[in-house]
């Protein structure tokens, strides 16, 4: 039986699949015209009908992403891209097209360049966040089958750990290092956020999303958020999700306090 | 007294033409209200209702008297003390009804339409915002909680978890005996609202 995951799949896989969708409509297109052609219908010009659904998609992407991460830069490469691609019908060879539209064309092109690299950062820092965070929420899903919602905004008492302050800090440190979660630092407790969905780039505060909070006097406390919670194909056990996720930061914790804390990496790649 | 009589006493003493009614009535062997109202420049259906309750309430007497067609009322003070006493004892919950409740298993309502709002040092739930209706008949309803009670219900099992008694959930928040009528307080509150189920028995 083939394996399917239990969380709704990623917005990133849109792009791939629409991508391999604009080629078979391309060919589709491109036959379709020289049918016509054959049939003595004049038709010029290049496949303008999928260079603008492609260029489309880019804008509709870029605005859906918007509305799940919060991220301002989706939406500007969205609509960069858009206007690249939808540039592309006009700088066909032998096409009758005034020769700016050259210019505008890579104008766009080297804007998308400069826009990815100034915003780099923010690019890596999310696309990291959210694949840790996916990879975190499959693991804690991993054992439990019982589908019987239960949810509640009420925070999870995960119970307490053993660790020392300095301990607490750096691994909340590696944790970050390696993108895992956003570390939000208070008084008595630090904040360890975690998303699939509101990006962890844009958050100013750590409980606006999912996290764990673990106080210096070892209290933890986990928060599922709802609109998370909505991206398992199922409604699993609320009360399990929680506890399991206490259970995953109290063994990483464990990792790290033994020095094994590459476990917690080779463990949440595992995760399916 | 009962909290409904000492209600109605409290009300008339806060009048503010109280004092006076008071010293008319010890001066007059009886008195109507009409007279009462034109003697203290009030209206007479204020006069009217102020003797009547004091009728109600056992300080004044009165006594039907007829003058030509239309029969009245002569009201007389039939005390010389008036004690305002409230007995507070059955407010206080009993022991033996207090302990089987202790054992009764509660757990948070699935699908409940309730907010709970952590204080900032993330230990406690501040507060309950309930909401109740539709559309316009909207209702929220906020509940601020003492710091007892925001650790118990901090504490309380997910809809979908295993129910706990309240002696468990009690000692689990690290709390003594004497927040234990608060507890049962709020329990009964939020039960009546819909957002703590009670999986013994009748809350």
């Amino acid at each position: 039986m083939a394996y399917k995951s239990k969380i709704r799949i990623s917005m990133g896989w849109f792009y791939p699949i629409g991508i391999f969708s604009s080629y078979i409509l391309l060919l589709l297109e491109y036959v379709l015209r020289r049918m016509l052609r054959q049939e003595g219908i004049e038709i010029t010009g290049g496949p303008y009908i999928t260079i603008i659904l492609v260029a489309l998609m880019f804008l509709v992407l870029g605005v859906v992403q918007w509305f799940r991460y919060r991220n301002w830069i989706y939406p500007v490469l969205g609509f960069l891209v858009c206007i690249t691609t939808a540039q592309v019908a006009f700088i066909f060879p032998h096409h009758d097209t005034p020769e700016i539209m050259k210019y505008t064309y890579f104008i766009c092109f080297i804007m998308i360049i400069l826009f990815v690299l100034i915003n780099w950062n923010s690019f890596y820092s999310h696309e990291k966040f959210e694949l840790n965070s996916r990879k975190l929420f499959r693991l804690a899903s991993e054992r439990i089958n019982q589908t019987d919602n239960g949810y509640t905004e009420r925070p999870f008492s995960g119970g307490r750990v053993e660790c020392t302050k300095d301990e607490l800090l750096g691994f909340t440190r590696f944790l970050q290092g390696n993108y895992i979660v956003r570390v939000f630092y208070y008084e008595t407790y630090v904040c360890l956020s975690f998303s699939m969905n509101k990006s962890l780039v844009v958050i100013n505060e750590g409980r606006e999303v999912s996290h764990v909070i673990i106080g210096y006097d070892g209290s933890m406390t986990v928060k599922v958020a709802d609109k998370d919670y909505g991206d398992y194909r199922e409604k699993l056990s609320f009360d399990k999700l929680c506890a399991s996720l206490a259970d995953i930061f109290s063994r990483f914790l464990d990792y790290y306090k033994s020095g094994l804390e590459q476990r917690i990496v080779t463990e949440l790649k595992s995760a399916r | 007294m009962d909290f409904t009589q000492a209600a109605k006493l409290g009300s008339c003493l806060s009048k503010d033409y109280a004092e006076e009614f008071f010293a008319l009535l010890a001066t007059y062997r009886n008195i109507s209200a009409s007279e009462a109202a034109s003697r203290l420049n009030i209206h007479i259906k204020t006069a009217q209702d102020f003797l009547e309750d004091l009728f109600s309430l056992g300080i004044a007497t009165r006594e039907e008297v007829y003058e030509g067609k239309r029969p009245y009322f002569r009201y007389t003070l039939a005390v010389r003390q008036v004690n305002l006493s409230i007995d507070l004892a059955y407010m206080f919950p009993k022991d033996d009804v207090e302990n089987i409740r202790l054992r009764e298993t509660i757990r948070e309502k699935q699908n409940n339409r309730a907010r709970f709002t952590t204080s900032r040092s993330n230990d406690y739930i501040s507060s309950v915002v309930i909401w109740s209706g539709e559309g316009r008949e909207r209702r929220e309803r906020k509940i601020n909680l003492s710091v007892p009670q925001g650790r118990f219900l901090f504490h309380l099992p997910f809809p979908t978890a295993e129910p706990l008694s309240i002696e468990e959930l009690i000692v689990k928040a690290g709390l003594d005996g004497t927040h234990i009528p608060e507890i049962l307080d709020i329990i009964n509150v939020l039960a009546d609202f819909g957002v703590i189920e009670n999986c013994s028995s009748p809350l």
